[in-house]
């Protein structure tokens, strides 16, 4: 594609051809920062949820001035030939659909079908606000329930649990939610590959066939060279998002910050932790990504102290089991306090002979923690039991 | 011969109204998505009249 835009540029400023794009990625406002640092400057659209149904990009369309499609994929040699052919109007052209008619976000009339639903569902997720993104799940799960299990609907509710995450509407677990849906939905079309990349670039590493996220950097130190500023980010890409993948299972040592235990314990009091597994499910010999995610509670005004050291977590693997860091930090903004959310990644290789189900990996965390602004602010240690769910691997 | 049922096809197939789709020779016509922009709905159908070139692509 940005081979295409350096060879179509010209074009465009003389008004012969008209560039537009659909990105098929969770986070729309990545797509605008890539859009800035490359300076393109032609439309986008986002198709999150695959309503498309494309199973793999990049696909170039050229499409003529009726609306029909005349190449997919074309060699440069037939964007010539596109652009010197006179193209009639064909019989019994449909009539474009007014772009500016969004759909109706009122539900259906029951009964109604799996199609209704999930129509509902999109309409909710597409032009309704963030809080509405409840309903949009209601309704996928309406559709479900008519249509039985559907790989479509699965990674609508994944994308819809995801982004109700990035939201200020979270709710606990949504993470894991879109996590489990995203692999349902890939179980069902193994070779969806937006479906499985979706899932792929949160890891783990050994899945992963390039960092995706790794250029966000690159992209805001030029933009700030060139005297601008980069576009904001709703979700910041972190750990697995942007690291490189990797050949073989690594683990890295370091000494355990609380071996003897001494530092008092938090009980989940100041700080709420949420545990995501990707994949849902690890096999026995498999590998999965943990996210660990750390939030101070706003019910007793709990806020982080960053004048001392960054929040610390330790991982103890059980027998058999190996993790690639088990000491892992989770660094601060500038502020002297702030209440954001921190996180924390790690893999976990699973023993050969892991038994099916859960299995609790122990941990802690290690962090200050203050109850008010101006109060009083303390050292604490979290203990964690982590549930790794674990599966037969199929026959 | 051969040519003459070539004619015969593409002239049979000219009187079919055009199906809906994205593959060649279908009629693109896919509802709106928001914009990355302004989260605006934002169709190829905007562009009827002119010439298009549509990437499918991820940042990735």
């Amino acid at each position: 594609m940005p081979g295409w835009h350096a060879k179509t540029e010209a074009l465009q400023r003389e008004g012969r051809l008209q560039i537009m794009g659909i990105v098929q990625e969770q986070h729309p406002d990545r797509c605008r920062l890539f859009m800035q640092w490359k300076q393109m400057g032609w439309p986008v659209a986002v198709d999150a949820l695959n309503r498309l149904g494309f199973d793999g990009v990049p696909i170039t369309f050229l499409i003529d001035e009726h609306g029909v499609v005349r190449f997919v994929n074309p060699e440069p040699g037939e964007l010539e030939t596109f652009l010197a052919t006179a193209y009639p109007l064909p019989p019994g052209l449909p009539t474009a659909p007014d772009e500016e008619e969004v759909p109706a976000t009122a539900p259906p009339g029951e009964p109604a079908s799996a199609g209704a639903w999930r129509d509902h569902g999109d309409a909710l997720f597409l032009w309704g606000a963030d809080e509405r993104l409840g309903d949009a799940l209601g309704a996928y799960g309406r559709a479900l329930a008519e249509s039985g299990d559907d790989g479509p609907l699965h990674f609508r509710l994944g994308t819809t649990y995801r982004r109700r995450y990035d939201s200020p509407h979270r709710e606990t677990a949504d993470f894991q939610r879109a996590v489990d849906h995203w692999a349902r939905a890939l179980e069902i079309s193994p070779n969806q590959y937006i479906w499985r990349r979706r899932l792929q670039q949160f890891g783990p590493r050994l899945e992963k066939p390039y960092p995706f996220y790794h250029w966000v950097e690159e992209a805001r130190r030029d933009i700030r060279e060139r005297g601008d500023d980069p576009l904001p980010l709703v979700a910041e890409p972190g750990g697995s998002e942007v690291a490189a993948p990797e050949e073989s299972f690594e683990a890295r040592t370091r000494a355990e910050p609380d071996a003897a235990g001494r530092i008092t314990r938090d009980p989940g009091r100041l700080i709420r932790v949420e545990a995501t597994q990707v994949p849902p499910v690890v096999v026995p010999g498999g590998v999965a990504r943990v996210y660990l995610v750390f939030r101070p509670d706003p019910g007793v005004k709990a806020h982080w102290n960053n004048e001392v050291d960054p929040l610390e977590v330790w991982v103890r693997p059980l027998p058999g089991w190996v993790v690639d860091q088990p000491a892992l930090t989770a660094d601060p903004p500038p502020e002297a306090v702030s209440v954001e959310a921190r996180e924390a990644q790690f893999e976990l290789k699973a023993p050969d002979d892991a038994k099916p189900g859960s299995t609790l990996v122990p941990a802690y965390a290690l962090y200050y923690v203050c109850e008010d602004v101006n109060g009083l602010c303390l050292y604490r240690r979290q203990d964690l039991s982590i549930p790794v769910r674990v599966r037969r691997p199929p026959r | 011969m051969m040519t003459l049922g070539a004619l015969t096809l593409a002239s049979a197939m000219t009187a079919v109204p055009v199906k809906t789709g994205t593959e060649v020779g279908q009629a693109w016509l896919v509802a709106a998505l928001p914009s990355v922009s302004d989260a605006k709905p934002l169709s190829v159908a905007r562009f009827r009249g002119r010439r298009v070139m549509l990437h499918q692509f991820a940042s990735w």
